[in-house]
């Protein structure tokens, strides 16, 4: 399986499962928005995921979600259990379709029915913006439609008809196609007109106004108003995957062969044929086939073929050769021969009773749609089954009564009112007898079994079978994949992110305790004068740091991945995107075997497909606009990785418009985040660091690309989180650049300890830019503030003893050197006064807790070698 | 140009897409009796083939492209609303 | 209104059968195992029964065969379940179910089969 595909099954089930907790816990705390916030992006970020792939269906159904939480966010919806229960139900739908792809890789089109469903179900919560309502009534309503009325089809040549007939009755299944596109639809850049063209092996077509056309006036060429119609002998599946993305605006419905049974012609000479209708059905009723064929003929022989009877016979021979057990139908068109009118078979079918001998008063006084029929059958065969069970159960009474108010409740909603009465003397005999056959018999007398007697309603159910039984088989396969242990052996081995966290843990302690040696050598040569004991401690100690450091490498290896799992999913975005927006971009991606820790890579993965998004969205231009500028019409993205020492850089450049510093001044200032002072006083540099800025967002109008107020300061809080750090760079008219600068790993921290008023502090390495010792005569004071030149730049100084607020001067060496650590904090240098440098340590960096967690300039504690405590700073804080 | 306006004839090529449809129903709008020919056309979007249907100019040539062209017949042959 | 009890022990797919039938216009009911199912059961009938398998206390074999037995209620049973043994469909069957499908019951189909149990006509 492609990695990209295995990060997003893998990232994808986490996203479910925090959802899922996330959804419980607002149960108990619904007024969090906090929780609410997080739940949305997790939908946001997993929606925004599966749009990567071909998955329309877990897309349609997480958008939905999105919609209906950004809802619940913005207060237009209120959380509630049914909402929750309504996501819960989706998410495990998109659970589902994740067994599926980590399955077979793919999703099947199968499932676009149920994902517009659940989607509308979730849509409907969203109340008054919903677009359509969805009521499961719905369902069974179409359902009674199910039947097209098809006499349009008499426009298809009758050879023709008869053709497909012939080939349908042999298993070549005949479909409609019904698609009715949304009227907005051309704004979404679909094309009904072009993708009905594509429905293969189509032998009708139709294509109508949906409503009257307007005055020519009026007419609004950008609102569809069209319906397409196709009959076809393609699968199915072949057609759930050409409208996959539609699947709300389609219907496929099997269209049974005897509804191409339409006989046409000139009805000269009025209905004159009555012997031959009296004789024909006494053929019938005798089982005299040849008989009634060879009247047939005969009349066909004498009779003009342009007329109706001609037409009519004809495909009564033909029925009669094709399928001869079909009465009803063979009846219905000897009785049309009265009226010389086509028989209406959509009402036909569904009135067929096999035990009706009679055709001139239909017996089922309501209808059944093809599923119910289905059903029906489903329901009687299960009380067959349940009546041939033993007679001997104490409960049997209950049983056949349960049967009885089975059979009586379906028998009635079938219409099929004749038993009934005898129903209930049969249950009355059945509980005398205390025996199950008296309902069995009337079950043979009022229901017997259809396979023995085809009728065209089973023919309709077998026609509609094959689209089911896919859909069946695959949620078997589902079902299957859960219960038994289809289990393919691993190329590679799955181990839980927290097992490899508590490996990097434990190492960690080990690299600490083991440090602890060095200490007690000393302490074996100078507390016990052991000097022999003392050596052989250093060299075990040697030996010991060895093999840890490269268990420690070996650890991080693991932990680390390659950037490419991550930049993997541009090509694909960049060209969906732009193509949505109608630009042309090249995609150039670099360094992607550059390796990074596995949690960065996860912090990054959301920040960087937001930053492309944006890029592509407001940086890159329209092609017009890039050739009237003089670029080249195509855009260039450039994605690269690089290392330098124990910093990853991930730049993300294009060569659009650039951000005009002065449209970010006038933005910040107008929604109240600078004053006015300050926007005279900003430099270009400095506006453009204000679209890192909380609540800031360059474009007004949210587009569906880069989602909804996600913006750059999430960004920046997302690569913070990991001790990164964001810059911006923009020239307007050129372009773009911006650069996410990440530490290798995060688990072990580098840190130089400081000293100063005799104390120890930690300083994370990846903060220091240089140690100096500068002369004292080389600090100026300007304006009030002590600063000294390093490398033609000016940088301020800051006495690590007032950031703690302790009470000392700095203290210098004796050549009168103040030591200076050099910090880079948001692309500022700042130099730190301390009184003395020390060794760097690797440490395990622990979170400050309590009372001190609650302090700032803390980055967390370290256990030193020596059992010690250090105090690890973090100057971003500090200064 | 997907589309060539000529006096009382419009001459469609090739794919003709969305943007073409204002133009061509305002074309259309303006000269009665005109004419279309599809001959060449391989493409038509949509947004043009509704104003076809609704306008119901004269189809001077059908388009050479057989699917096209079984479509178009269907749509514009029989041009009931319902 | 009609109304339905679904007896299941796993809340996911008791909600999952509420959402389709109260969507459908039923008055719905849950119970988590057979004993609390019969408690609601001798209180008012239902019209129809959703019935899980596995469940704690008395399964849904138990609290089927002791419905039928006791005269308790006798409107039509579905059984729902993971297994498409033939013989936990038997088993079903002689318990005193109307009808065996298997999970997940798709939405319509479950309705259709509530449908037609319930001897409704439609409007």
């Amino acid at each position: 399986m492609n990695p990209l595909l295995e990060q997003f099954l893998s990232e994808a089930r986490e996203f479910l499962q925090d959802i899922a907790e996330k959804l419980m816990q607002l149960e108990g705390d619904p007024d969090s928005t906090q929780m609410m916030n997080e739940l949305f992006r997790l939908v946001h970020t997993l929606k925004g995921n599966s749009g990567l792939f071909e998955f329309p269906e877990m897309t349609r159904v997480l958008h939905a979600g999105e919609d209906l939480l950004d809802a619940v966010r913005d207060g237009r919806v209120n959380y509630s259990q049914e909402l929750a229960d309504r996501l819960l139900d989706a998410m495990d739908f998109v659970n589902l379709l994740v067994d599926e792809v980590e399955l077979k890789g793919s999703t099947g089109a199968g499932h676009a029915q149920n994902a517009v469903r659940l989607a509308e179900s979730l849509r409907q919560l969203i109340g008054s913006a919903a677009v359509e309502t969805f009521d499961a009534a719905d369902t069974l309503d179409s359902a009674d439609h199910k039947i097209p009325d098809l006499s349009e089809l008499t426009a298809l040549p009758e050879q023709l008809r008869m053709a497909l007939y012939r080939g349908s009755l042999n298993g070549a299944e005949l479909l409609l196609v019904e698609y009715c596109p949304e009227p907005e639809c051309f704004f979404k850049g679909e094309d009904p007109f072009y993708q009905v063209r594509q429905i293969p092996e189509s032998v009708w077509q139709s294509v109508q106004s949906l409503e009257p056309w307007p005055q020519l006036s009026k007419l609004d060429a950008y609102s569809c108003n069209l319906v397409f119609r196709a009959l076809t002998t393609a699968l199915p599946e072949e057609l759930y995957e050409l409208f996959r993305y539609t699947p709300e605006q389609v219907r496929i419905v099997p269209v049974p062969a005897i509804m191409l049974v339409l006989p046409q012609g000139d009805s000269n000479g009025g209905p004159v044929y009555d012997d031959f209708i009296t004789d024909a059905l006494k053929f019938l009723d005798a089982d005299d086939l040849p008989g009634l064929k060879a009247s047939a003929r005969v009349l066909l022989a004498i009779s003009a073929p342009s007329l109706w009877l001609s037409s009519a016979l004809s495909w009564l021979l033909l029925v009669l050769e094709l399928d001869p057990d079909n009465r009803a139908a063979q009846r219905t068109l000897i009785a049309s021969l009265h009226t010389l009118t086509a028989p209406l078979w959509s009402t036909v079918i569904t009135t067929i009773d096999t035990v009706n001998e009679d055709d001139s008063k239909p017996q089922l006084s309501t209808t059944l749609c093809i599923d119910e029929t289905q059903d029906f059958d489903a329901i009687l065969q299960a009380q067959r089954e349940i009546l041939a069970q033993p007679d001997s159960d104490l409960w049997l009474n209950g049983r056949l009564t349960g049967v009885a108010s089975t059979l009586a409740a379906c028998h009635r909603i079938a219409g099929l009112t004749d038993g009934l009465p005898v129903l209930s003397e049969a249950l009355a005999e059945a509980l005398a007898q205390a025996s199950a056959s008296p309902l069995r018999s009337w079950l043979e007398d009022y229901a017997p079994q259809q396979a023995e007697v085809p009728s065209a309603a089973m023919q309709l159910v077998e026609a509609a079978e094959p689209a089911n039984e896919a859909v069946e088989e695959e949620s078997k396969v589902q079902l299957g994949r859960r219960t038994e242990d289809i289990y393919t052996g691993p190329k590679t081995l799955k181990v839980d992110q927290e097992k490899i966290d508590l490996l990097m843990g434990l190492i960690g302690e080990m690299v600490v305790a083991k440090n602890s040696l060095p200490y007690l050598a000393v302490k074996a040569e100078t507390q016990y004068g052991v000097r022999e004991l003392s050596r052989e401690i250093k060299s075990q100690y040697a030996v010991i740091n060895r093999i840890a450091e490269e268990m420690q490498d070996a650890i991080m290896q693991v932990r680390m991945m390659p950037v490419s799992f991550i930049f993997q999913r541009f090509p694909r975005l960049v060209r969906d995107t732009s193509r949505k927006l109608g630009k042309e971009v090249n995609l150039f991606l670099e360094g992607e075997t550059t390796e990074i820790d596995k949690n960065i890579v996860e912090a990054l993965s959301d920040p960087l497909i937001h930053i492309v998004r944006n890029s592509l969205d407001h940086g890159i231009e329209l092609p017009e606009v890039r050739r009237a500028a003089g670029k080249p019409e195509a855009g260039r993205l450039t994605i690269r990785a690089t290392q330098e020492s124990d910093r990853v850089y991930i730049d993300i450049s294009d060569d659009g418009k650039g951000i005009d510093p002065k449209v970010i001044k006038d933005k910040a200032y107008e929604k109240g985040l600078i004053d006015e002072a300050t926007l005279e006083r900003l430099t270009d540099q400095e506006a453009l660091n204000l679209v890192f800025a909380a609540g800031f967002s360059t474009v007004e109008v949210i587009s569906d690309l880069s989602g909804r107020g996600v913006g750059m300061d999430v960004v920046r809080n997302a690569v913070e989180k990991v001790n990164g750090t964001v810059s911006l760079e923009s020239e307007a008219g050129k372009g773009t650049r911006i650069r996410l600068s990440l530490p290798l790993s995060m688990a072990v921290t580098n840190v130089i300890i400081v000293e100063s008023d005799n104390q120890l502090f930690g300083i994370p390495m990846d903060m220091v830019v240089e140690t100096v010792r500068i002369p004292r005569s080389a600090i100026h004071t300007i304006k009030r503030r002590q600063t000294t030149v390093l490398r033609n730049r000016i940088v301020p100084l800051l006495a690590l003893n007032d950031l703690l607020a302790l009470d000392a001067e700095p203290r210098t060496n004796e050549d009168d050197m103040l030591a200076t650590l050099v910090v880079r904090i948001n692309d500022e240098h700042i130099g730190i006064l301390v009184d003395d440098f020390r060794e760097t340590v690797d440490i395990i960096l622990k979170p400050m807790v309590g009372i001190i967690g609650g302090l700032g300039g803390y980055a967390g504690s370290a256990l030193l070698g020596d059992g010690s405590v250090l105090m690890v700073l973090n100057p971003k804080e500090l200064v | 140009m997907a589309i060539i306006y000529q006096k009382k004839l419009a001459v469609f090529q090739g794919t003709v897409t969305v943007e073409e449809a204002d133009g061509l129903l305002e074309w259309l709008l303006l000269s009665t009796n005109s004419r279309v020919n599809l001959g060449e056309c391989l493409n038509l979007h949509s947004a043009n083939l509704q104003v076809l249907m609704a306008v119901k100019p004269t189809i001077a040539a059908w388009p050479k492209d057989a699917n096209l062209c079984v479509w178009l017949k269907a749509a514009l042959n029989t041009n009931q609303g319902e | 209104m009609k109304r339905i009890l679904i007896i299941d022990d796993a809340a996911t797919v008791r909600l999952y059968h509420r959402n389709i039938l109260e969507a459908a216009g039923y008055a719905v009911e849950e119970a988590v195992n057979g004993i609390e199912a019969l408690e609601k059961v001798m209180q008012t009938p239902f019209d129809l029964y959703v019935v899980d398998i596995n469940m704690p206390k008395l399964d849904g074999y138990g609290f089927l065969k002791e419905m039928r037995r006791q005269d308790i209620d006798q409107a039509p049973a579905i059984m729902v379940s993971t297994e498409a043994e033939a013989d936990d469909r038997q088993r079903a069957y002689r318990a005193g179910a109307n009808l065996y499908l298997i999970k997940p019951v798709k939405p319509a189909e479950l309705l259709i089969h509530v449908h037609l149990l319930l001897g409704e006509v439609r409007a």
